[in-house]
């Protein structure tokens, strides 16, 4: 006997909305999410880097004032 | 997939809103699970008698989730509320005196835990009673295990801890897209709460593990 994924029922007739409209709704309210944690991870990862290369140019301006002392 | 005896269900479940996460969550896994909740909050007719949709929808249902957990005294009245024992009581009773196909009935009770039927309604001692301690996630298990031994042979269901992550992804999506649908999340009647379901089924689709790349 073959093995088959249940089958998704139907719902029940009337409502405010279609399947097809909810259906649209939830795809599109799920790309516009993604679309914002990526948009999110971008600004992060942009900040770190800056964060990163201030962090990386202070001990060589410093090393670079100790070095004119002596 | 269309509704027949075989994959309806009746879920006697309260209507008050500090049970409606249950009551959702109850739903969705029922949907999930390939089956047709069927629900007294489904027909808005206010010149049928409740009682007879009531038995309407008993007797198209092979199979019933009964909750009995709030039967418990109502802080203003002071008296117990019973209209989830008394269609429990129905059900029974088609199951018992009708014909050969209501003898096929089946139903899981489940209350807050599993001993509390003792209590105040001990005739039912030797049914299927299970306890989803009032959180929605153990609610979901235990429709799924129900569920599982009245599938056709050779179906497979999700688990009772994925269809638990897919209601939390279905929770998490819901208000924005009920916003998407000019809907109220909090005031959804058991028509709309059926198709958000079934939409979300939709454009979620399970696969078989060797259907993954």
């Amino acid at each position: 006997m073959q093995e088959r994924l249940r089958v998704v029922p139907r719902p029940p007739k009337g409502g405010s909305i279609t399947v097809a409209q909810a259906k649209k709704a939830w795809l599109k309210v799920e790309r516009e999410s993604a679309a914002k944690s990526v948009s999110r991870s971008a600004k992060t990862a942009r900040v770190v880097e800056k964060d990163s290369a201030a962090a990386d140019a202070k001990p060589a301006k410093q090393a670079s004032s100790t070095k004119k002392k002596q | 997939m269309a509704q027949s005896y075989e994959t309806r269900v009746f879920i006697n479940c309260p209507f008050d809103p500090a049970y409606r996460p249950l009551f959702e969550a109850v739903t969705f896994a029922t949907y999930d699970c390939g089956f047709h909740p069927r629900s007294a909050l489904e027909v808005d007719d206010s010149t049928q008698v409740r009682i007879a949709k009531i038995h309407g929808i008993i007797r198209q249902c092979r199979l019933a989730i009964h909750d009995i957990s709030r039967t418990q005294i109502d802080g203003t009245t002071r008296l117990p509320r019973f209209n989830m024992p008394l269609e429990l009581g129905i059900f029974l009773g088609a199951k018992e005196f009708g014909s050969r196909e209501h003898r096929k009935k089946a139903g899981i009770i489940l209350d807050t835990d599993p001993h509390r039927f003792q209590k105040y309604i001990s005739d039912i001692a030797g049914q299927d009673i299970r306890a989803h301690g009032r959180k929605p996630d153990e609610a979901i298990r235990q429709v799924r295990e129900f569920l599982s031994t009245h599938c056709e042979p050779g179906v497979i269901l999700p688990g009772g801890d994925k269809i638990v992550a897919r209601y939390r992804r279905f929770r998490r999506g819901l208000p924005t897209t009920c916003s998407e649908l000019h809907l109220d999340p909090q005031k959804l009647n058991f028509r709309d709460l059926g198709i958000l379901i079934v939409s979300w089924l939709d454009a979620h689709p399970l696969r078989l593990p060797v259907d993954e790349p």
